[in-house]
């Protein structure tokens, strides 16, 4: 009796110590848990990390056409004076479309008003900085300074001789710089989320800095950020204002639609290691629609046309960052506007009637 | 034969009444009921039009489109065309469809192309004249793309003999995506009627 019952027993035992033995081995603490899903703000929320949020940087780049004319005064004592008798400009000409060669044939042609200089009238004593100048050098290399004449030809001891260089081209400026108000929106939905937010410092464009005004590195490094764990950082793509006027199907009316676009490309970096943790262009778009607005004078609000955009830049930010899991989704799916399907209508039930034959 | 007379004469006279009473008489009405069957003539009439809208509505909602959507589609309705050669009011059916699709409670209507003057009136009232205070206006700029349109068409083939009239009706209705352009359901309902002397 006793060995039939230990047989099942032991059998048993064995069986289940093979299962455990088969079985996953089970997770311990501090061991890191898969989360692939889980936010990477979600961290930041339970660690109370940072985000610092940047105005959005812009570069605006344009181009002038530029004319000068220049004298060049040579003197029998070695003394070269050059002073710039006209210049010409012919500004909002875009580079693209301009060739160098039309605008010279341009100026030529006398589309600007410049006064040419016949070299044979030229007096020094006719310029006072040139014959201050003149007078200086002399001064300087021991020669006694004539005095000033009246006489329309050139004083005996100075012989001149000048020249007229004409210089034409395009020359391009570009203004760097940040735009206020459309980083607002997406702060204030980091902080309604729960994130910390910190201010970052207004950065101000150096003389000659170029595109290194975009250096957002180097503004981490420089400690501009606060202590920012993370560095959100904007630059404008574009921005553009449009105005059209649509005839609306089905009515007499029509529809003047005055709207402010722009692109913004965001990068998420981290300020300990630069690495980039989320990038993605992002649009904002204002828009105000006037029905049977041309002709009444209409004039749109660009502050309403900025706000709009700033809100609709924030709403689309949101859903990039819950595209690349930086954020839940609930922040950028706001539940206005979803089409619920409702329950039918408590009706008549002889309101739906079958016909058969 | 003196006495059958006055007889004669109360008969007449009592006819003549009848006859002034009935005259004086106003049409009879009274009330029927609206889904009867109407088999008065064979043209177009108001069976044809309950049994055409219950058919669409219902085929309709069986689709996937609807049925599988998690909310409720957003439609408008554009045209049914009449081809037959009677007059026939296709906006009462497709508004007869749309009611019925409404109450299901599975898809959300846009107005369509000839209500928008009304729609746009009314906008152009709340936006622009100033009157309405700002939190409670219905803003321009708001208004719901429909994701679909339903547009169809009614034809007929009539053929007619001497004691013989035959007409067969055929109504096509389809759900077409805006965006894609996709004909995502179509359904069609035949009538046949035919009348004999």
């Amino acid at each position: 009796m006793r060995i039939t019952n230990i047989r099942p027993i032991f059998s048993i035992g064995l069986s289940a110590l093979i299962l455990l033995g088969c079985s996953s081995p089970p997770l311990r603490s501090g061991q890191a848990v898969p989360s692939a899903q889980k936010p990477i703000a979600e961290t930041i929320k339970e660690e109370q990390k940072s985000i610092a949020v940047t105005n959005i940087f812009y570069k605006k780049e344009g181009a002038n056409v530029k004319y000068v004319e220049e004298i060049s005064n040579k003197y029998d004592s070695n003394a070269s004076i050059s002073g710039t008798a006209s210049n010409a400009e012919k500004p909002g000409a875009d580079s693209k479309n301009s060739d160098s060669k039309d605008i010279f044939s341009d100026i030529q042609t006398s589309a600007f008003p410049i006064k040419f200089t016949n070299i044979s009238d030229f007096k020094p004593s006719d310029h006072p900085s040139i014959q201050k100048e003149l007078e200086a050098r002399l001064a300087a290399d021991g020669i006694p300074v004539p005095p000033p004449s009246q006489n329309s030809s050139p004083v005996g001891s100075v012989n001149a001789s000048s020249q007229l260089i004409k210089k034409a081209g395009i020359e391009k400026q570009a203004e760097y710089g940040q735009l206020r108000s459309f980083s607002a929106a997406i702060r204030g939905l980091l902080i309604k989320s729960g994130y910390k937010v910190v201010m970052a410092n207004t950065a101000v464009p150096a003389a000659n800095q170029g595109d290194d005004f975009f250096q957002v590195v180097e503004r981490i490094k420089a400690g501009e950020f606060n202590g920012a764990d993370y560095v959100m950082f904007g630059v404008l793509g574009e921005m553009s204002f449009t105005d059209n006027v649509e005839d609306i199907p089905g009515t007499k009316s029509t529809s003047q639609q005055i709207g402010l676009d722009l692109i913004v490309d965001f990068s998420l970096i981290d300020t300990k290691t630069y690495q980039v943790i989320v990038s993605f262009l992002a649009e904002g778009n204002g828009k105000e629609v006037r029905i049977d607005g041309r002709g009444n004078g209409f004039k749109p609000s660009m502050a309403k046309l900025m706000k709009q955009a700033s809100v609709t830049l924030a709403e689309d930010v949101a859903k990039h960052l819950a595209d690349q899991n930086f954020v839940t989704s609930t922040i950028a799916e706001p539940e206005i506007g979803r089409n619920y399907k409702r329950k039918p209508y408590d009706d008549d039930s002889t309101t739906l009637k079958i016909y058969t034959k | 034969m003196n006495s059958s007379y006055p007889n004669k004469l109360i008969y007449i006279f009592s006819g003549l009444a009848l006859l002034a009473l009935a005259a004086c008489s106003g049409p009879q009405v009274r009330y029927g009921d609206a889904k009867a069957v109407e088999t008065i003539t064979v043209d177009y009439g108001s069976t044809d039009l309950q049994s055409i809208a219950e058919a669409m509505a219902r085929s309709l909602l069986q689709t996937k489109v609807i049925s599988g959507s998690k909310d409720a589609p957003t439609v408008t309705v554009a045209d049914v065309k009449n081809k037959t050669s009677e007059y026939i009011d296709t906006r009462v059916i497709t508004d007869k469809i749309r009611t019925q699709l409404l109450k299901s409670g599975q898809v959300r209507f846009a107005v369509n192309i000839n209500e928008m003057q009304n729609q746009v009136d009314e906008l152009k009232r709340q936006n622009q004249s100033g009157l309405y205070k700002n939190s409670t206006v219905s803003k321009t700029g708001n208004m719901q793309g429909a994701k679909y349109r339903i547009e169809g068409s009614i034809s007929s083939i009539v053929k007619q003999t001497k004691d013989v009239k035959d007409v067969y009706y055929v109504f096509n209705l389809n759900l077409i995506n805006n965006e894609s352009g996709l004909l995502e359901w179509a359904d069609e309902k035949e009538i046949r009627k035919f009348a004999t002397r």
